[in-house]
């Protein structure tokens, strides 16, 4: 589905992205861990490990972060940017890509 | 029209269930073998809702803001389908409904005979959600 990707190292309590950022990549954990922090950046409302994808329905969506996040450890991710997504969209029947677009407007 | 979201479907050719008032649609623990589109009458999700989800509590006037609000045409509990293995939400019928039930398992051979991509990645885009929802609502 992406195979343009980049590959990003994080060191530990940096920012990943922060809450209002416009969603334009989605990532997939490689090592370490990704912490999305609350709006009081206290609390970890989820976290992401090794093998784990996040950020697709925010991308979908064209919104914004609501969220911080930041890395958990030293943290090496795999960046994604979205427009492979999208092509991979615009290669769907339109029926398929609305449905997927819809589902991510719930999030 | 959430029903148009899957316009392969010919509705017109599955059968069609009348809930009274009050009777459940969907019990909370049912396997989500079936997806329920709402033709008629207003449903209810009490507590289904948490920030940022979208509903309409000005169609049913008892209804709370944490209640999910179904009107005509929609599809019922559809992201829990998709991502669950069980409902996790009772569903209400709020005045007599008229449902149409699809089997899944259908609906996803359907899909796949047009692109291979679309089911996996609606599934994994709506487990996202449901588990960001499930996360907010333990906390």
């Amino acid at each position: 589905m992406v195979q343009n990707n980049e590959e990003i190292r994080l060191f530990h309590g940096e920012a990943l992205f922060r809450a209002g950022q416009m969603a334009h990549e989605f990532y997939m954990v490689n090592s370490g861990a990704i912490y999305v922090l609350d709006e009081k950046g206290i609390i970890a409302l989820k976290q992401f490990f090794a093998g784990e994808l996040f950020g697709i329905p925010e991308v979908l969506a064209k919104g914004p972060w609501a969220n911080t996040a930041i890395a958990n450890g030293v943290t090496v991710l795999k960046r994604f940017d979205a427009s492979h997504l999208f092509r991979s969209l615009d290669e769907m029947p339109t029926h398929q890509s609305d449905f997927i677009r819809h589902i991510a407007r719930l999030a | 029209m959430q029903s148009d979201l899957l316009p392969f479907i010919d509705w017109r050719y599955h059968p069609r269930q009348v809930i009274p008032p009050r009777e459940r649609i969907i019990t909370a623990g049912d396997p989500t073998e079936m997806l329920f589109l709402l033709e008629s009458g207003v449903a209810l999700a009490p507590n289904a809702a948490v920030r940022g989800h979208k509903h309409f509590p000005d169609l049913v006037k008892k209804a709370n803001m944490n209640d999910i609000t179904y009107a005509a045409g929609a599809l019922l509990s559809l992201l829990e389908m998709l991502a669950l293995d069980a409902y996790r939400h009772d569903v209400l019928a709020h005045e007599e409904c008229r449902v149409i039930g699809i089997d899944r398992l259908e609906i996803k051979a359907m899909w796949n005979r047009e692109n291979r991509m679309a089911w996996p990645l609606s599934c994994s885009i709506a487990a996202a959600i449901t588990q960001r929802r499930q996360t907010r609502f333990l906390l």
